[in-house]
């Protein structure tokens, strides 16, 4: 009985380690502002900024994976790949049999570029770093930062923000999208994902969806320029009552209500519009739908 | 040349996402036109909407799985019947087969697309028809093709990623 206890323990355990992971340890020396660029297909990535001149890379190796680091000082490349060199084909296919941990420690004011296919990434305690892009396929993304330019783009996974960017693009096809601390030129495009902003004084706002909703919470500066588009999607923007602009806002068949100006309604058939001039007029605010409702309100 | 080197160079040849004739700054002004800048809500008569829908659809279908280089409003329908189209829908036309050509060329060097490459295809599709639908029913409503666009542009952008990563 003590014998088939033991036979059944050994082939239980078997797969286990054949898909032993193996634990990372390896450091670089790199700059203060280095550019670190991370890419891993599935598992996790967790980047912790801190105060040394170091990148320490943590975290287990998956079953047939290989970690390739290159590069110190000014720049540094960290890559999972197949043990010939050759990596995996992305998007899942042919891809690793087992998830890769990469826990990496950067100087705060690293400049990022990560690429994910399903990994989830999360990112915390980057502070002054003039660029930031993660990329991400189906994996979900947090960030924690405060940065120059951030770039941020998933497929189907989704995507929080905190911290805050002077300049920031994100993309996702059906993705959810939630950030905050935003200014200055903000750019946010989905297909059916949905879109919550929330941002301080923006110069240039572009956000649009096909059937998502989004929710914009912004001040606009004097000489701003703010336009969003849907298809069928809801669209909300929240801005001070204070507000200096000029607002166009139409739908063909979805509703508008605004705390700025009053809604037309043609006599006859579907669609509203609006006109309005809030303060001295000076940023320009243009928003559209084909079917989804608008509201513009004050904070 | 290390990989590392190599990767880099690869980085800096990255492209803008654009198709060959960028046909949009032309639609935009179009589009900023003053008739065109205030939309008037109207119904388009059905039979009128159901045609328009169904070349947009054909141009659609075919600009994606053709890949037609030919940029230029009647590059995915027959001329006599797009002559008949609304400009906003031969803009819509134009878009299809302007950006078909690049995509063409970014799936050219590709693998064949993974599950998650063709799943977020078919949201783009969908997208991409429930707004030509919604062209065909108020050509008016030109901020559809803005949105268009930029769901060409997305799809492009995935299309050079797969490339470039496999």
């Amino acid at each position: 009985m003590q014998q088939k206890l033991l036979l059944v323990a050994l082939i239980a355990g078997v797969p286990a380690l054949a898909l032993a992971a193996t634990p990372i340890e390896r450091r670089v020396a790199v700059e203060p502002a280095a550019r670190v660029e991370v890419a891993n297909v599935r598992g996790s990535v967790v980047i912790t900024g801190w105060d040394q001149p170091q990148v320490a890379i943590g975290g287990s190796l998956g079953e047939g994976s290989e970690l390739k680091v290159e590069g110190e000082g000014a720049r540094v490349s960290i890559r999972i790949e197949t043990p010939d060199g050759k990596g995996w084909g992305w998007w899942g296919r042919g891809g690793p049999a087992a998830d890769t941990r990469l826990e990496i420690k950067v100087p705060r004011g690293v400049a990022l570029e990560v690429d994910a296919v399903s990994a989830d990434v999360r990112v915390d305690g980057i502070s002054g770093s003039r660029e930031v892009s993660l990329e991400v396929v189906s994996g979900d993304v947090r960030l924690q930062a405060e940065v120059e330019r951030l770039h941020l783009s998933s497929v189907s996974g989704d995507i929080e923000m905190g911290g805050s960017a002077q300049r920031a693009e994100l993309e996702s096809v059906s993705g959810n999208l939630v950030a905050g601390g935003l200014a200055g030129e903000i750019t946010v495009e989905t297909v059916s994902g949905d879109a919550r902003i929330s941002a301080g004084e923006v110069d240039r706002l572009s956000a649009s969806t096909v059937s998502g909703s989004i929710e914009i919470d912004l001040a606009p500066r004097a000489t701003a320029t703010i336009r969003a588009e849907t298809l069928s999607g809801e669209l909300r923007l929240r801005v001070p009552a204070e507000l200096s602009a000029k607002i166009e806002a139409s739908t063909f068949s979805g509703s508008i209500r605004s705390d700025f100006g009053s809604v037309d309604k043609p006599e006859h058939g579907p669609g509203e519009s609006l006109r309005a001039t809030a303060g001295a007029g000076e940023a320009r605010i243009e928003v559209e739908t084909f079917s989804g409702d608008l509201e513009i309100r004050k904070r | 040349m290390t990989d590392f080197e190599l990767q880099r160079d690869l980085r800096a040849m990255r492209q803008p996402a654009a198709p060959t004739t960028d046909l949009w700054p032309a639609i935009a002004a179009r589009i900023a036109a003053p008739a065109a800048s205030v939309p008037t809500p109207r119904r388009a008569m059905w039979p009128e909407a159901l045609a328009a829908s169904m070349v947009l659809g054909l141009g659609l279908l075919l600009a994606i799985s053709t890949g037609d280089r030919t940029p230029g409003p009647t590059g995915t329908a027959p001329a006599s019947v797009s002559a008949e189209l609304p400009w906003s829908l031969r803009e819509a036309l134009a878009l299809d087969a302007a950006y078909a050509g690049a995509l063409e060329e970014a799936r050219h060097s590709a693998p064949p697309p993974a599950r998650e490459l063709v799943h977020a295809e078919r949201e783009i599709d969908a997208a991409q028809r429930a707004l030509e639908d919604a062209l065909a029913e108020q050509p008016e409503a030109v901020h559809l093709l803005d949105l268009l666009r930029r769901t060409h542009e997305q799809r492009l952008r995935l299309a050079q990623r797969h490339a470039r990563i496999g």
